[in-house]
C-alpha cells in the first residue's frame, strides 16, 4: 500500500509538471513558426516512460490532453493526444529495447513521430497541403529532441544523486 | 540508467531526419508561383480566385461557425490579417506564394490552399 500511494505521488507530480510547462512553453510559442511548439512537456512523458512504464506515461499523456481541451479547444486536444500517444508508445517501446540507441536518438524519434502523426492528422483534417508544413516542422524535431533528452539526463542526475544522498541518511 | 546519451545509431537517425527536413525544403523551392487560392471552410471550398484577376489588394472576411477571419489577397500571394481563434497560429504563418503552401487556422476550420494547375479563370462561390 505504501508503494502505491509513492507511485500515485509520483504520478500527480509528473502530471502537474507536464501541465506547468505545457502553460510555460505556450509563452514563447509565438516566437516559433506557426504551429509549432518547444515540446518541454515531452521531458515529462520521456521521464514516465524511462522510470515508471506504460500506465503512468500514457495517464501523463491523457492529462495534457484534457489540459489542451481546457486551455485552447477540442481541436488542440486532438492533436496532443494523437501525437502524444503515438510519441509514446514509440519511447516505452525503445526503452525497453532500442538498446543500440542513445538518449539523444530514443528522444529524437519521440520528437519526429510526435510531429509526423501530427501532421497525418492534419492531413486527414484539412488535406495535402498541410504538408508543406512537414519540412520546418521535422527540422524542429532536432533541437526538441536535444532540449528534451539533455532535460531528462539532468532529471534522472539529480533524482539518482537525492536518491543515493538520502540512503546515506539512513544508514 | 545505463543508457549512453549518444550512439552511433543516434548519428544516423540524426543524419535521416535532416535529410528529410532538407528535401523537403528543397522540393518546396521548386514549387512554381500560385496561381490560384481556394479557401475552404470544413470541407466546402467558400470561393476560389485566379491571381491574375487581382488588380489591387482584396481584403476578403469570411464569417463562420466559430468566428471570423480576414484575408489579405494580393497579386503575388496571401495572408491572414486577423482572426478570431486564441493561438492566432494562421495569422503568424504570414504570405504564402507557392503552389501547395497553405494556412491552416485550425480552430475555426478554414484552410487556405495555393495551386499552381492554372485551370481557375475567375470567382466561385
Amino acid at each position: 500500500m505504501k508503494t502505491n500511494v509513492k507511485k500515485l505521488t509520483r504520478l500527480a507530480l509528473l502530471c502537474a509538471a507536464a501541465i506547468a510547462l505545457s502553460a510555460f512553453e505556450g509563452l514563447f510559442t509565438p516566437l516559433l513558426p506557426p504551429g509549432a511548439k518547444a515540446g518541454l512537456s515531452n521531458v515529462v512523458v520521456m521521464l514516465a516512460a524511462s522510470t515508471m512504464g506504460w500506465l503512468p506515461t500514457l495517464t501523463v499523456v491523457l492529462f495534457k490532453a484534457v489540459f489542451a481541451l481546457l486551455s485552447r479547444g477540442a481541436v488542440s486536444a486532438a492533436f496532443s493526444a494523437l501525437g502524444g500517444l503515438c510519441s509514446a508508445i514509440l519511447l516505452l517501446f525503445l526503452f525497453r529495447y532500442g538498446k543500440l540507441l542513445g538518449v539523444f536518438g530514443i528522444s529524437l524519434l519521440g520528437a519526429f513521430t510526435h510531429s509526423a502523426a501530427q501532421l497525418l492528422l492534419s492531413y486527414a483534417l484539412y488535406g495535402a497541403a498541410i504538408f508543406a508544413y512537414a519540412p520546418v516542422f521535422l527540422l524542429l524535431s532536432v533541437p526538441s529532441g536535444l532540449i528534451t533528452a539533455a532535460a531528462l539526463r539532468a532529471t534522472l542526475a539529480l533524482s539518482s544523486r537525492r536518491q543515493h544522498q538520502g540512503k546515506e541518511r539512513k544508514i | 540508467m545505463k543508457r549512453k546519451w549518444f550512439s552511433v545509431l543516434d548519428l544516423a537517425v540524426l543524419l535521416t531526419v535532416l535529410a528529410l527536413s532538407l528535401g523537403g525544403f528543397l522540393w518546396l523551392r521548386t514549387r512554381e508561383r500560385a496561381e490560384s487560392v481556394s479557401v475552404f471552410c470544413g470541407d466546402e471550398c467558400v470561393f476560389t480566385l485566379a491571381f491574375e484577376d487581382v488588380e489591387e489588394p482584396v481584403s476578403h472576411t469570411l464569417q463562420t461557425e466559430r468566428g471570423t477571419l480576414t484575408l489579405l489577397i494580393e497579386k503575388d500571394g496571401v495572408c491572414v490579417t486577423d482572426a478570431a481563434c486564441p493561438d492566432g497560429v494562421c495569422a503568424r504563418t504570414g504570405k504564402i506564394a507557392r503552389a501547395g503552401e497553405s494556412i491552416v487556422c485550425a480552430p475555426l476550420g478554414v484552410v487556405v490552399v495555393l495551386s499552381g494547375d492554372g485551370t481557375v479563370d475567375g470567382v466561385t462561390g
